[in-house]
């Protein structure tokens, strides 16, 4: 009879709980999920298909124009070119930048923990304070940078770095390097580690040389690490680079660093066109899911190929 | 022949030496320079050619900053905001983390690739419709507002990383326990949890660091300065005096102090700890 009301409680069996634990361990988090990306975004996606209003409220249901408008408007060519430069650019020297400095981290030498903590280091620097920074040294009058160049005479003349074009997208795009490059880093260094040293020990007696030894035994090893961290830098860069440019030039000078988040920015918060950038928005998600379905198809079918 | 293979071996020591130097050099130059224009006073800030020692050690530019800006309570907001949205998304991201990582059942695979979808979507499309959302709860110009944006935003990547150190710990481990009878929560916190705790401390420091850095979030949900943290309070300098760098590039150094030495601390701890994520992820 006691039981009675304990059954009430708790009408389901012992197998129909443990089905359900897995999904008791997930709830906090996804609801978190729900409530911060994919109701905003599905909501992006609604105001995508209205027209834009002063208060932010829903317009007229104007479909796919939004759409229309953005792709075949005078800036969006130019907004994705500078985004696909700035992705690029970043993934080449994070990868290049990070694989070269795990490699020599990798070794033993004196002072290898202090070498290791000092290169990690720009990932610890808030960005707004490497915005200040760098602001300063590329400052045209009084930049440490512009005097640097001239005397290692890299360059016979002042370099307008923020204020000029392309310049101002190299320099911004050296600054987010060097706040991202620790990251590649880290993860290659990680992957160095479970290469077994057997492997190249047998090379060795093989008779293959450095370089051999890094073609055929490093770089495959860390194929699984260069897979992820492209995957990551792409569509962080592509999808998040802000806080940099919108500090430093704010997409200027002339549009010259404005990429298709800066200008998704802008349309909210300066032109007040919701839904052109909630449109932008979409487009961000979009080419970045294509392109890591597409990447990652890639990857796997080459990595089947290969073993 | 033994000769040859000396110089040899001495140039390509040379050549490692030089270029670590040189990469090292280039990646520390910022702060040195940060700290040390910070220390100028206004003669050695303008200097032209520039001084590379430096001239001098004057603390003005750190007490004027204090006194003429809010540095501190900038910093307060910071911690507080970086601290509430670690312990949640710890909690919740080592709860969802091990989730996906033990059992079997239905969308496993799915639910995991999910939660990389959400780093595809741009975090400025997502704000307008959290700012909406935050109106109606009250939570705009709160600094739970902004921790629990930074908790959100945390999540996926906290949950990656925890997932991918569970995946590492052999679930062997734990069936003793469970034949024992013991729950799985119990089992999460006395069992897994204590092997996990290295990965664990990396994890919190990455969301720790995170909430320090974001800007465009807090910019956009907080309105009043005395609720302003440190990025949006940095920012504010851009613009607004241009010429008086010490002081500027003072309240720079103290906002990079916390981080950098919270970082220099543990970064052993998480060096191996985020690799071990990556590695497996």
């Amino acid at each position: 009879m006691g039981d009675a009301p304990r059954r009430a409680l708790f009408p389901l069996g012992r197998s129909a709980r443990l089905a359900l634990t897995p999904y008791l361990f997930l709830l906090p988090s996804f609801v978190a999920l729900a409530v911060v990306f994919f109701y905003p975004m599905l909501r992006a996606v609604v105001l995508s298909v209205y027209s834009n209003t002063v208060g932010g409220g829903l317009g007229q249901f104007v479909g796919l124009d939004q759409y229309g408008a953005v792709l075949s408007s005078a800036y969006f060519p130019r907004v994705l070119r500078t985004s696909v430069l700035w992705t690029a650019g970043n993934v080449v020297f994070v990868w290049g930048i990070g694989l070269a400095t795990a490699l020599m981290l990798d070794r033993r030498f004196p002072g290898r923990a202090i070498a290791r903590a000092l290169f990690i280091l720009p990932w610890a620097i808030p960005y707004v304070a490497a915005a200040l920074i760098w602001g300063w040294m590329f400052d045209y009058e009084f930049g440490v940078l512009n005097y640097l160049v001239r005397a290692t005479g890299l360059s016979s003349q002042k370099i307008n770095f923020l204020l000029a074009c392309p310049d101002a997208l190299i320099s911004l795009t050296g600054v987010s390097i060097w706040k991202l490059f620790p990251l590649g880093t880290v993860m290659f260094l990680a992957g160095l580690q479970t290469i077994p040293a057997e492997y190249y020990d047998a090379a060795k007696v093989d008779g293959a040389g450095p370089l051999q030894s890094f073609w055929y035994i490093t770089l495959p090893g860390l194929r699984n690490v260069s897979i992820m961290l492209t995957l990551l830098i792409t569509i962080w860069t592509f999808g998040r680079a802000f806080t940099i440019i919108f500090l430093l030039t704010e997409g200027g000078p002339a549009g010259c660093t404005e990429n298709i988040v800066i200008r998704s920015y802008l349309e909210a918060f300066k032109f007040f066109h919701i839904g052109t950038a909630s449109a932008i928005g979409v487009i961000v998600l979009v080419i970045s899911l294509v392109f890591s379905v597409a990447y990652l198809a890639f990857a796997h079918r080459k990595a089947e190929a290969n073993g | 022949m033994v000769e040859r293979r000396t110089v040899r071996r001495f140039a390509w020591k040379v050549a490692f030496y030089a270029s670590l130097l040189v990469l090292l050099a280039a990646v520390v130059f910022p702060f040195y320079w940060m700290v040390k224009t910070s220390m100028d006073t206004g003669a050695g800030l303008f200097a032209y050619p520039p001084r590379f020692l430096p001239t001098s050690y004057a603390l003005d530019g750190y007490t004027q900053v204090v006194k003429q800006t809010a540095v501190g309570q900038w910093l307060w907001n910071s911690l507080i905001v970086a601290t509430g949205s670690t312990v949640l998304a710890l909690v919740a991201g080592v709860s969802g983390a091990y989730g996906l990582s033990r059992f079997r059942y239905r969308g496993k695979g799915t639910l995991a690739l999910v939660v990389l979808t959400t780093q595809m979507m741009p975090p400025l499309v997502l704000i307008i419709p959290i700012y909406t959302i935050f109106i109606g709860l009250g939570l705009n110009d709160t600094l739970l507002g902004v921790a629990l944006g930074n908790f959100a935003f945390s999540l996926p990547v906290v949950m990656w990383m925890m997932k991918a150190i569970f995946d590492s710990i052999p679930i062997e481990i734990e069936e003793a326990a469970r034949v024992d009878g013991a729950s799985w929560p119990y089992i999460l916190v006395h069992v897994t949890l204590p092997i996990a705790l290295p990965g664990l401390v990396a994890t919190g420091i990455f969301t720790f660091l995170n909430g320090w850095d974001e800007f465009m979030f807090a910019r956009t949900i907080v309105s009043s300065a005395d609720k302003w943290v440190g990025t949006v309070g940095l920012a504010s300098f851009i613009g607004a005096y241009v010429t008086a760098w010490d002081q500027i590039l003072a309240a720079a150094t103290i906002f990079t102090f916390p981080p950098v030495v919270l970082f220099l601390l543990v970064q052993k701890h998480f060096i191996a700890g985020l690799g071990a994520g990556a590695v497996k992820g």
